[in-house]
């Protein structure tokens, strides 16, 4: 019943994206996200939207999730683009109020920015909407492969992240469960004060604190009689397969790199 | 014969309790063999199935698995014999999905993804569960859990199935379901089982019952020696099997019943038999 | 005729309505409840009876349809107000109870609920009290943290801070669940004692058939998320095959009686308990004698 409001949760359509690599999805996204900074003039905006319009089309997940992803954050843009539009300066002056004024390049970079964050936010999207969150643990986990060299704690932390996904739906249900039980001893949540509404969480965090902890020494006891005894040198069951397809990806975000300079330095 | 599991003289308590959870218990537990330990709540019964796992360390006494003595140098070649599955289907689960939940222990012990998925394919197979293999848990029944907590046993086949009240947090009918999943395994791999419990119908395919009251060891023996009125087991917390029950209630109405321990079709066959030949 | 302590009229409710992941619970809900009485909700898992507790309380809202509580109304549209006036007057027991005590005394713990309801401290203290030692929690534990109490002691607990409440509706939601064989039969003899003494109406959720065999006056079976009947015990236990359908197990004195019918004996009525089946076996035996 929450899972909604975890990040964008994963819909399967078995799409040519969905079944990438996440390594090569996860390195792919954060690379197009910086190179979005490289845009610079409408042909070039119009280009990455252009090419992210298609990998969102060829997800197969309907756009309404897409739309979802962005709604909580419209006010975000929103206040960042007018901030942009009243403060930036140069060009012709629409409109003037003291320190505000709305000039030519400030609406150029509103829009501009509005662009980028649109860009941003679809793309990731794009990443939570067909890979599954163990997924992406394991795509981190490999990527931070190279600093367990350094000592770096690497299989626990991705341990540790995949248990702490495997607890969220249980630990939601919990507190559900909880609530139930405390507004049925009288407690009115979301009424009164704000100290007052605080106060009310009391009865709910305490019990699920204490539940955390007694499932999390199951857990360790549950571990320990499993044989686990450290991350060091276990094998996994859940391989990462590098097909052509992923290949193919990078190949393909390669090319749109290079239209993208070449639409920069043309203009 | 071969013992697979020897206390003797365990002795537990945490150390800021002078209480003792385990009182001098000794028992042994012979290779195949079924053994229930059955006991009310608190009466220590869990603790020394943990002790046996050594997933505690008792105040004194000693355990030996399979000939090697429990010692802190010997605690994970023994737990490689040992198959546990607790109480709480959710707190064990450790996988995301069904199939990594199985593959841990294997993980653990360094086995080779190949090796590792046909074993994971055939314990899932094992429990009926192979169709729920890429499943979260959160959509799971408690029974279903608990077939998975089985499978990630099975797949380490181990020589020792502990399970520890593995029934008590589920509906009826995952009750049966575990037990009679338990049965059919032991026939195929004939593990030596050793269940805790506090619910009589489940001693139902023990070959031998300990009876645990407040750390001590009371009772151990044949189902038929220790699930008779004579061990006072509902004194004890616990429940008298409802055959048992029905012989109890039928004498009171001043009918003559048999002396001798009798299972519900023992005692369905008696009644007919008296009611048929009194015609 | 006094009208029904609670009524159901063509209750329905759906998780997430009007999105993609809409799922249908409950259906075409008509339930009476008379006051005074002791009912069971029994049904396989996910057959909708913790959705039908939780409407009960106004915990959920009903997607149509409504459910009357004496004279209070609970519907899609029912204020706050309504559902505080509902709750006060019921007590729910949910499944494992102990995890809902966050006090840091057992007595504060019970008197948590009545002063959520109005009472002034002093008042909730004494009824917490009251319910301490109707649930036979030594007094001594009252101040006490609850945290450091066996998991039993817990359990009534948790029940005190609901009983503290005085409802005149009280909801057991599997209250033996997790209990030893002494724990369960306390538990359920606790609450028929409120039941026959204090005239609260009960409605017990449970997967024991025999609790429902036992204590119940009505038994309403759910099979996914529709009511499928609503009878006496010695009705829903007459037909091993029916409950079978249903998904619920079979009482063992259902089962036992069953045996014996093949056997030979008759059983009419038949027979809900340990003790009536051996009073009919007497019988049969003796008949036959003479």
């Amino acid at each position: 019943m929450f899972s909604k409001v975890l990040f964008g949760r994963f819909v399967p359509t078995n799409s040519l994206i969905h079944r990438l690599d996440p390594r090569a999805k996860l390195v792919l996204s954060l690379y197009f996200i910086v190179i979005i900074f490289m845009a610079n003039s409408w042909q070039t905006y119009a280009w990455l939207a252009a090419f992210t319009l298609g990998v969102i089309l060829s997800t197969k997940v309907p756009l309404k999730f897409f739309w979802d992803g962005i709604r909580p954050l419209v006010w975000i843009i929103l206040f960042t683009v007018i901030l942009q539009i009243f403060f930036s300066s140069g060009g012709h002056v629409y409109w003037a109020w003291g320190i505000l004024s709305v000039t030519q390049f400030g609406l150029v970079n509103g829009v501009y920015i509005f662009c980028r964050f649109l860009l941003i936010i679809c793309m990731s999207t794009v990443l939570t909407l067909t890979t599954q969150p163990l997924m992406i643990a394991d795509a981190v986990e490999a990527l931070l492969k190279p600093l367990a060299k350094l000592k770096v704690p690497v299989y626990e932390l991705a341990l540790m992240l995949s248990i702490a996904l495997r607890f969220v739906p249980t630990l939601m249900d919990e507190s559900q469960k909880i609530m139930n039980a405390q507004r049925a001893r009288g407690v009115n949540f979301g009424t009164g004060s704000l100290i007052k509404r605080v106060r009310s969480l009391i009865p709910i965090l305490i019990p699920l604190f204490i539940s955390a902890f007694n499932r999390a020494e199951d857990l360790a006891t549950a571990m320990e009689a499993r044989g686990y005894s450290g991350g060091e040198g276990r094998s996994k069951y859940r391989l990462l397969h590098w097909h052509r397809a992923d290949t193919v990806a990078c190949v393909v975000m390669l090319g749109v790199t290079l239209i993208l300079f070449e639409l920069r330095y043309l203009a | 014969m071969h013992k697979m599991i020897t206390v003797q003289d365990a002795v537990y308590s945490y150390s800021d309790d002078e209480h003792l959870v385990l009182k001098n218990i000794t028992f042994d537990v012979e290779r195949g063999e079924w053994v229930s330990i059955v006991g009310h709540n608190g009466s220590g019964k869990s603790t020394m199935a943990k002790a046996i796992d050594g997933l505690l360390k008792l105040t004194s006494g000693a355990i030996e698995i399979d000939g090697t003595a429990l010692a802190e140098d010997t605690v994970w070649k023994i737990r490689e014999k040992i198959g546990f599955v607790f109480q709480n289907p959710d707190n064990q689960f450790v996988g995301a999905t069904v199939a990594d939940d199985v593959a841990f222990g294997l993980e653990n012990r360094h086995v080779s993804h190949d090796e590792m998925v046909a074993k994971v394919d055939e314990a899932l197979h094992l429990v009926h569960m192979e169709a729920f293999a890429d499943r979260e848990p959160a959509g799971l029944s408690g029974g279903q859990k608990q077939r998975v907590a089985l499978a990630g046993v099975i797949a380490m086949r181990p020589e020792i199935v502990i399970l520890d009240e593995a029934t008590s947090m589920l509906d009826p009918e995952g009750r049966q379901e575990i037990m009679q999943l338990m049965r059919e395994l032991k026939q195929t791999y004939d593990f030596t089982v050793l269940t805790i419990t506090h619910d009589i119908d489940e001693t139902a395919f023990a070959d031998r019952i300990l009876l645990i009251d407040d750390g001590e060891l009371v009772a151990a023996g044949t189902p038929e020696q220790v699930l008779t009125n004579g061990t006072d087991l509902v004194d004890r917390g616990l429940e008298l099997p409802y055959a048992e029950r029905l012989l109890n209630q039928l004498n009171l109405l001043h009918i003559d019943v048999p002396q001798q321990y009798m299972t519900n079709d023992q005692v369905v066959k008696w009644l007919c038999q008296k009611l048929n030949s009194s015609k | 005729m006094a009208l029904p302590k609670i009524e159901f009229k063509q209750v329905a409710f759906t998780y997430q309505p009007n999105t993609p992941f809409a799922v249908k619970a409950l259906d075409h809900i008509n339930l009476e409840i008379p006051e005074n009485s002791y009912t069971a909700i029994v049904g396989h898992t996910g057959s909708g009876k913790s959705t039908i507790i939780q409407l009960l309380d106004g915990l959920l809202l009903p997607t149509s349809g409504s459910i009357r509580v004496d004279e209070n109304v609970i519907s899609a549209t029912s204020s706050n107000a309504q559902l505080g006036r509902i709750r006060s007057q019921i007590g729910i027991v949910f499944q494992f109870p102990e995890a809902q005590l966050f006090e840091e005394t057992v007595l504060k713990d019970i008197a948590f609920g009545p002063q959520n309801f109005g009472k002034s401290e002093e008042e909730a203290f004494a009824l917490a009290r009251e319910a301490m030692q109707l649930v036979g929690l030594d007094a001594d534990l009252a101040e006490r943290s609850p945290f450091e109490l066996s998991g039993g002691q817990m359990r009534r607990v948790a029940i005190a801070g609901v009983l503290a409440m005085k409802p005149s509706i009280l909801i057991l939601d599997e209250p033996t669940a997790g209990l030893d064989p002494r724990g369960q039969r306390e538990t359920m003899q606790l609450f028929e004692r409120l039941h026959v003494d204090q005239h609260v109406t009960v409605i017990l959720v449970t997967h024991q058939m025999e609790d429902a065999a036992q204590y119940a006056d009505q038994i309403a079976v759910m099979n996914g998320g529709q009511l499928v009947k609503v009878a006496e015990p010695a009705q829903i236990f007459a037909n091993p095959q029916w409950l079978k359908d249903n998904h619920l197990t079979v009482p063992k004195t259902t089962q036992m009686a069953h045996e014996l019918e093949r056997g030979g004996f008759t059983f009419n009525p038949y027979p809900l308990t340990l003790e009536q089946l051996a009073v009919q076996i007497k019988r049969q035996l003796e008949s036959r004698t003479q």
